[in-house]
């Protein structure tokens, strides 16, 4: 039952970090691989602010989304000029420096050796410490992130971001400034990301740079891509089957370095495979 | 000082200026951002690790026509036939990273994910000053590779037909030309040199799993600073990036070096997107 | 007659091709204006410079009355009221027929647009003036040809302006979908909005357009009347050649 809780709450913070990258690479076309960089910033404002400052758990969520808004619409108004390649392209050096920064600062962030002892959150005298109340508050969370993907994806501002995947002069000529629309929704991408990133921070209590790496980013981008691109439920589908691969691949019982290599060479097959076969995805509706 | 800053900026800037001008190259007659550019590198480097201590120096061969040979054979049976299935520049992309993804934990579980030093210390004395040897053929092959593929586009009929195919594909391929000819002949060039670039990155600094894609990031990133149009753009590209990367060392501390190539790619996207040494065109 | 837009000394080269060499024109209002000449005669690139979506070299631009401007930006169009279809029939491919035509007529504010979930009764209307109710929930990249062509003047019709650019609205459409186009051109024409019509086929100009202007090498060749501007042995020349 632990078991399968710790599952769960792992799903959940795979689940919101899917959505939120939908939004970006499926609603909108653009190719990021930031989103590790952003789920990173998340974990580090909570954990930091958290064991550092004593900060409740509920308003180290609103700094990190805070620092992340700022991040992302500074990179965002460079991005939104660009999409394709050099979208995927700067995105991907956006992670690597940000890996970086949490490396190397090291009177900040500790450096390689992480930060420790990260309370779980706790509200109004009850704490969410059991497996059983976190998988719910993560539950809570992951309902409102699909819900607002789903509201964006009925709205206007979606239809936007789509006809701009497509032809963006054409989105400007009926009088979108379809730049804005592209750093708007990369901001909110960044600032949903951030939410998963405090839960994660406070679910595992001790967090290192390791964790937020480009290949993490890469892997959030195979989720999607396996899962469906611009769909809110192929994005929950995706995480669950990426996450429950490594864990059938743990029965086989091979060494952890071993299996932590098969896994990413299995991504790698599983985004190759994708791209032949069909590159919207299982549940998607979007063809690059 | 200022002599260490210049030699330096060469050394690092000849180590970026190879993967940029592979990178253009290949960009300019299959125009997407193809990542396992990044994994031949890689493979080549541990490639000279592996064939190093049976052939000492003479490992160079069997790793440059295993670059060329890998650059071929993913351009024929991975890009090739996507191409063909009229697959966007997207997918291209997203299929090479996959692919890239591959090599990297296949190198890591044969090689192990730790860090690998190759270079046995061979010094040179230039008269003025001693450097490794390996530094000092990085420079000297940066130049003739820049010489040799300059020649060759403007003068050979091959050549000419390259930049025809960089000009305009549609076109090229109206005039008769066999565009997936020319694709796969750039591919074993740009192999070979992205071999030379492994073995000579390997020897000098080392290697990881991770390095194709670092490296190629740089190129990447020189290449843009060029201004993407030809050649020389990526040559002074990389040579550029390497002089701001090494004064920014010199000014801080060497882990910041990655940041600094960062910073200097944004405000270039920022301010010139059209590259230092191009005029401004309209899009 | 008032004029829609007024072109003073207008200049676009392409790498040495001039493809519109120091044009003066002027396009009445509340008609329907034909613009021919021979391929590469600058057409589609006047178009697309009143359109926003070149940038002219030099020259001025009076769009109704408004003060004369070095160009027009795509955002100003909602603004100017000005429509326009493509040659080629550009649409939103991965987008429902309804969608496309929603997409003209949206919030176009991005924070007022996360609000706004509205379908347009405009769009029932619409889609039965261009035949295409039964298509609305198909994606826009599954229809043929022809319904392509009619989803793009359908989505200028949503957009309520006041001048409307035709590039060769008629091109490759079977003859009982050419007279479903001119009806809807026509019907344009009798609420008084200017229209602008690229076209081959003289014969449909005559039947539509109550002025033409006859481009050549960018320049003016011609204009006035279609009857009669068609029988100037210029434009003759221009377009057989002789």
């Amino acid at each position: 039952m632990e078991y399968l809780l710790n599952l769960g709450i792992i799903f959940c913070i795979y689940s919101i970090l899917a959505l939120s990258l939908n939004m970006v690479v499926g609603m909108s076309g653009l190719l990021s691989l930031a989103q590790a960089a952003f789920y990173g910033i998340g974990a580090y404002a909570t954990a930091l602010c958290m064991t550092g400052l004593g900060l409740d758990f509920f308003s180290t969520i609103l700094i990190g989304m805070v620092i992340n808004a700022v991040i992302a619409y500074m990179v965002g108004k460079i991005l939104s000029r660009f999409k394709g390649d050099y979208y995927a392209i700067v995105s991907a050096g956006l992670s690597i420096i940000v890996f970086s920064v949490l490396l190397n600062w090291k009177s900040l962030t500790n450096g390689p050796l992480g930060v420790f002892g990260i309370d779980k959150p706790s509200v109004g005298g009850f704490s969410f410490s059991s497996n059983a109340s976190f998988f719910l508050l993560c539950l809570v969370f992951v309902a409102m992130v699909y819900v607002i993907y789903y509201a964006i994806d009925k709205s206007a501002f979606s239809r936007c971001l789509k006809a701009i995947r497509e032809d963006e002069e054409l989105a400007g000529s009926f009088g979108y400034s379809t730049k804005r629309f592209k750093s708007i929704i990369f901001v909110l991408s960044a600032m949903l990301s951030g939410v998963a990133g405090a839960l994660f921070a406070t679910y595992i209590a001790f967090i290192d740079p390791s964790t937020f790496q480009l290949k993490e980013g890469i892997f959030l981008f195979t989720i999607i891509i396996v899962g469906g691109l611009s769909s809110a439920w192929g994005s929950v589908v995706g995480a669950v089957i990426l996450i429950s691969l490594p864990e059938a691949l743990r029965f086989l019982g091979l060494p952890y370095e071993t299996a932590a290599q098969l896994q990413q060479m299995i991504y790698g097959a599983m985004l190759v495979l994708m791209m032949v076969l069909r590159p919207q995805g299982l549940f998607g509706k979007y063809r690059m | 000082m200022l002599l260490q800053l210049l030699i330096n900026t060469l050394i690092v800037g000849s180590g970026y200026g190879l993967i940029a001008m592979a990178f253009r190259l290949m960009y300019s007659v299959s125009p997407f951002f193809n990542l396992t550019l990044g994994s031949v590198v890689a493979v080549s480097a541990y490639a000279a690790l592996y064939f190093t201590p049976s052939l000492r120096a003479g490992a160079i061969f069997p790793v440059v026509a295993i670059a060329a040979l890998l650059s071929w054979a993913l351009e024929a049976f991975a890009y090739k036939p996507m191409r063909d299935r009229r697959a966007s520049p997207m997918i291209l992309l997203v299929a090479s990273l996959g692919l890239y993804t591959i090599f990297e934990s296949v190198i890591s579980l044969a090689f192990g994910v730790k860090y690998h030093a190759l270079g046995d210390g061979a010094q040179i004395y230039l008269g003025f000053t001693t450097m490794p040897l390996v530094q000092f053929l990085i420079i000297i092959f940066n130049f003739a590779v820049f010489a040799g593929l300059s020649v060759f586009l403007h003068h050979s009929f091959m050549g000419k037909q390259i930049r025809a195919v960089n000009d305009e594909a549609a076109l090229a391929h109206m005039i008769g030309m066999k565009t997936d000819r020319i694709i796969m002949i750039v591919s074993v060039i740009t192999g070979a040199i992205l071999g030379l670039s492994g073995v000579l990155i390997g020897y000098d600094t080392g290697m990881e799993p991770t390095m194709g894609f670092n490296l190629l990031f740089k190129g990447i990133i020189a290449a843009i600073i060029g201004g993407m149009r030809n050649l020389r753009g990526a040559f002074f590209g990389a040579l550029f990036l390497a002089f701001s990367e090494n004064v920014a060392v010199w000014a801080f501390a060497s882990e910041w070096r990655d940041l600094v190539a960062f910073a200097i790619f944004i405000t270039f996207l920022y301010l010139r997107p059209q590259g230092i040494f191009q005029k401004k065109v309209e899009a | 007659m008032a004029a829609a837009i007024k072109i003073d000394n207008l200049s676009k080269h392409f790498m040495g091709l001039k493809a519109i060499d120091g044009l003066s024109v002027t396009f009445p209002c509340g008609v329907a204006t034909g613009l021919i000449g021979p391929n590469g005669s600058g057409k589609t690139t006047l178009m697309n410079v009143l359109t926003g979506l070149l940038i002219p070299d030099s020259g001025s631009i009076e769009i109704d009355g408004h003060n004369p401007r070095h160009k027009i930006m795509p955002t100003e169009l909602r603004a100017l009221k000005i429509a326009r279809t493509f040659q080629d029939g550009r649409l939103i491919e991965q987008l429902s027929v309804e969608d496309n035509l929603l997409l003209t007529v949206a919030e176009s504010d991005p924070w007022k647009s996360f609000f706004d979930f509205k379908r347009s009764k405009k769009v029932g209307k619409v889609l039965k003036t261009v035949h295409l109710t039964a298509q609305r929930h198909k994606l826009a990249g599954s229809l043929s040809y022809g319904q392509r062509k009619l989803l793009e003047i359908g989505r200028t019709l949503m957009q309520d302006a006041d001048i409307y650019f035709f590039d060769e609205p008629f091109t490759g459409l079977f003859p009982e979908v050419v007279e479903q186009v001119l009806t809807v051109l026509q019907d344009l024409k009798a609420k008084g909005k200017t229209l602008v019509v690229i076209e081959h086929n003289m014969g449909l100009i005559e039947r539509l357009c109550d002025y033409t202007i006859v481009l050549n090498h960018g320049q003016l060749l011609a204009q006035g009347v279609p009857a009669k501007v068609l029988k100037n042995d210029q434009v003759q020349e221009a377009y057989l050649g002789i």
